[in-house]
């Protein structure tokens, strides 16, 4: 360890408002994106109409890729993303920190390098997305409660449809590992910061732009493919799918540059004496997350690609008239889709496992265990998507490989179960209500695991395929399982995040109403998949009416549950601010041995790590690190 | 008063930042790698399926001449920066200059001549499965090369600058000259490996 110490440089001095308005913020990237974005579409329109290669395709293509590969150009020089890459070229020196001014409000609106503020960032965006899609779902249950569809044209609704699925995969994905991964990771390893700190803000503004892209379908004309984006209807359809490529292919590298930012962290970063069985659970997760993001979403990023090309220059990689197929798109977007199930469950796990102990106030059960079944799943979904493919006419003969590792899936998954009940196994538990949402967590992701092994074997799929059962199972696994787990997340670790507590009775109708509505909402929705309602089609047969309306009352109570949330965050972060104490949960992990909010450089002095966090109920247990001379510790870890 | 005025913080080990480039080349060729295969994979599957009889339509045959070029530009421009690489472990930062600007050249070189290439060609994208990989692998190729020619020059450029780094955390910016130059060449091998099999791929199997 370094011992020579360098003083702290002390903030920037506070710009006037006017100057910070017209700088590098997010102000000024609005305005240049939409500048960028109409002059990129003339430019387009040009560049397709005089180019005579391009004379048989669609030339609006053209103009809007043109214009929303500006736009993006525009958004990050407004952000100052260039002027760093640009000081390069010119032989500047590296540098790690911009925009790291302490105690400033201006820093969540602009490109800033302390991963803190990134993670807040993070929160905000993908929450405010997360409503925007979770708004979709109740415009779609609304459509249901009449047969024949009243509110809104078939493809209005189908573009409902695939805005909502598309939005909340996207927003889920950076959901979890944007906000608490990038907060946590630094802290819980014992370091200052990201690996690559430009790069994690990068991710976040992409993430942000990736949103409105999306939305901008709607101007576009919508899209009809779902978030699966299948050809050939992905190179027929109108110009909103250039929103959805573009759009995925932005969360697609942001998926790619947080996943590199946060291996490359933990390899390199951890404090001394953070050896790889010291690291926290939820680190594990967000590694083998990453691992997956590193691996998978490259591929999407290549199809999403080709299908842009087939737009615009002509390719023909899904036009099977001429030499392409449509099925290559399957093979490329499953071979991303699946691991990004896993995507979005790996944090989930990690988060469950590393609240289950503070709140049992036993050790985790089966640490190593919990590590080898995320890696087992992890590996394993590289092993499984051909399952989405048993009724697009894969070869017969590759049906029972696919069928036998889907199902082999379901070991290193049940690896985590036996964790989870292994500490809860009789212990003294707390229920507060981050536990709540980790306890509702396993009883939601088991339904979500069971359905899901009807899906994987042949003969049930081919019964149940693109019904409201795969729509169920896969809300139990996504909703049930990794929202559960986020908002567990949210509840335990904002307090820490923000230096306010949320208000605990709103926290805990908050939980009931969106547990007993989860449930209310997607359970009849497997029998609905098992008398035939079909996904994405707005009419359906008069027998399943009661039962429709049955769901969408419930999904509306469940809207509700979520409008709770907000409530409690708006109330407890902006009008009743109670101070959150340093270590509410009286929790041993290194976070929660920092002030609340953690300041701005997390350590003093780099800690020394000389035990394991979850030493929980064993009174000689040594503290979790030691943190040298000038101590930042505030928390008082419990037994 | 902010919460860290006054203190006096640790600094980071020398050795970090070197790690990360490290680690971070590593990764980021890892991704590079499974980008590109996604055409491999294209290519292998539309060719097996052959749909319409189109995947190889009879006028499409990529001239070897041009992708023989461009092959050696890469592979050039990577020998030219592992010698740098080399002259920089022995000492000697002159070489490095001189060796890491004929890589920056030489890899720009290929660029102009993927796009002279396409204006050589005989057939568009709309000409079947193997054009549309051509296309596809050959204009992404280049954006990705694009990145690594920039790579090169800056730190080609803070070679010759020799900046005093304003990040007490980074300290003197020459001792990451060299593990900037092993991380650029370790994205840069990956992108000439991927160009060395879609060469074969493309203008070699019949």
């Amino acid at each position: 360890m370094e011992s020579a110490s360098v003083p702290v440089s002390p903030g920037k001095t506070a710009a006037p408002r006017l100057a910070r308005l017209v700088g590098f913020n997010v102000v000024s990237a609005t305005i240049l994106a939409i500048v960028a974005y109409i002059l990129g579409h003339k430019l387009g329109a040009v560049v397709g109409h005089h180019t005579t290669w391009n004379t048989a395709s669609d030339q609006d293509d053209m103009a809007i890729f043109f214009g929303m590969g500006f736009a993006i150009l525009g958004w990050m020089a407004g952000l100052g993303f260039f002027n760093y890459p640009l000081g390069r070229i010119l032989g500047r020196s590296i540098s790690l920190h911009e925009g790291v001014e302490e105690g400033s409000a201006w820093r969540y609106m602009r490109l800033c390098t302390d991963h803190k503020v990134v993670a807040l960032q993070y929160l905000v965006a993908t929450l405010f997305f997360f409503f925007v899609a979770g708004l979709n779902a109740m415009f779609i249950r609304s459509e249901l409660t009449s047969v024949h569809g009243t509110l809104f044209p078939a493809g209005n609704y189908l573009t409902l449809v695939g805005l909502h699925g598309t939005m909340m995969l996207m927003m889920m994905s950076a959901g979890v590992i944007g906000p608490l991964g990038n907060y946590l990771v630094p802290i819980l390893i014992g370091t200052r910061r990201m690996a690559f700190p430009r790069i994690e803000s990068l991710t976040m503004w992409l993430t942000v732009l990736a949103g409105f892209v999306l939305l901008s379908a709607t101007l576009l004309g919508g899209f009809p493919t779902g978030w699966t984006g299948y050809a050939p209807l992905s190179d027929e359809a109108r110009a909103g799918i250039d929103a959805y490529l573009v759009s995925f292919l932005l969360i697609g590298l942001s998926l790619v540059l947080v996943g590199l930012n946060i291996i490359t962290t933990v390899m390199t970063q951890r404090a001394p004496g953070m050896t790889w069985n010291r690291l926290p659970i939820v680190v594990w997760g967000f590694v083998t997350t990453s691992i997956l993001a590193v691996l998978s979403a490259p591929v999407l990023a290549a199809a999403l690609v080709m299908t842009a090309s087939d737009r615009t220059i002509d390719t023909t990689f899904f036009v099977s008239s001429s030499g392409g197929s449509p099925l290559l798109w399957d093979e490329l977007f499953w071979f991303f889709g699946h691991p990004e199930v896993y995507i979005l469950a790996l944090p989930g796990f990690g988060i469950v496992l590393e609240i289950l102990p503070v709140f049992a106030r036993k050790p985790l059960w089966g640490y190593k265990l919990a590590v080898s079944g995320l890696f087992g799943v992890a590996l394993m979904s590289f092993m499984v998507w051909q399952h989405h493919l048993f009724m697009s006419g894969i070869n017969a003969n590759l049906r029972p490989f696919y069928m036998f590792t889907t199902e082999l899936i379901s070991i290193p998954t049940g690896f985590i179960f036996l964790n989870g009940m292994g500490t809860m196994w009789k212990a003294k538990i707390r229920f507060t209500v981050p536990m709540l949402f980790c306890m509702a967590f396993f009883f939601n992701f088991l339904f979500g695991g069971l359905s899901g092994v009807f899906l994987s074997d042949v003969p049930s799929d081919t019964l149940t395929h693109g019904s409201f059962f795969v729509m169920a199972h896969f809300h139990y696994t996504i909703m049930g399982g990794l929202v559960f787990a986020l908002m567990g997340g949210i509840y335990y670790w904002l307090p820490k995040m923000t230096g306010f507590r949320l208000n605990e009775a709103l926290a805990k109708v908050h939980f009931w109403t969106m547990f007993i509505f989860f449930n209310l909402t997607f359970f009849p929705l497997f029998a609905a998949g098992m008398l035939g309602m079909p996904r994405r089609v707005s009419s359906y047969n008069a027998a399943l009416h009661n039962l429709n309306v049955f769901v969408s009352a419930m999904a509306f109570c469940l809207g509700l549950s979520m409008l709770i949330f907000l409530y409690n965050l708006v109330y407890s972060l902006v009008f009743k601010r109670e101070r959150a104490e340093a270590n509410p949960w009286q929790a041993k992990s290194l976070e929660w041995q920092l002030p609340s909010p953690v300041p701005v450089y997390n350590f003093e002095r780099l800690p020394t790590i000389t035990s394991d966090p979850y030493n929980y109920g064993e009174p000689d247990a040594p503290p979790v690190a030691d943190f040298g001379r000038a101590r930042v510790a505030m928390g008082e870890a419990g037994a | 008063m902010s919460a860290t005025e006054g203190m006096a913080l640790d600094r980071e080990p020398p050795e970090t930042l070197p790690r990360n480039f490290a680690v971070g080349s590593k990764l980021l060729a890892s991704a590079v790698a499974f980008f590109f295969m996604s055409f491999v994979f294209a290519f292998f599957y539309l060719r097996a399926l052959n749909t319409a009889h189109s995947f190889r339509e009879p006028h499409v045959t990529p001239p070897a001449g041009w992708g023989v070029a461009i092959l050696a530009c890469v592979l050039v421009s990577c020998v030219a920066l592992e010698g740098g690489r080399r002259a920089l472990t022995d000492g000697s930062e002159g070489t490095w200059r001189l060796a890491a600007l004929t890589a920056w050249l030489v890899g720009l070189a290929a660029v102009a001549l993927q796009g002279a290439e396409y204006y050589n060609l005989g057939f568009g994208a709309t000409s079947g499965g193997l054009a549309s990989v051509f296309y596809g692998f050959t204009i992404w190729f280049g954006v990705f090369w694009l990145g690594g020619v920039y790579w090169i020059e800056t730190i080609w450029a803070q070679s010759v600058r020799r900046p005093a780094s304003p990040d007490p955390d980074v300290g003197d910016p020459a001792r990451l000259l060299r593990p900037s130059a092993d991380a650029a060449l370790t994205y840069l091998y990956m992108l000439a490996v991927a160009e060395i099999v879609v060469f074969v791929l493309l203008y070699l199997v019949k």
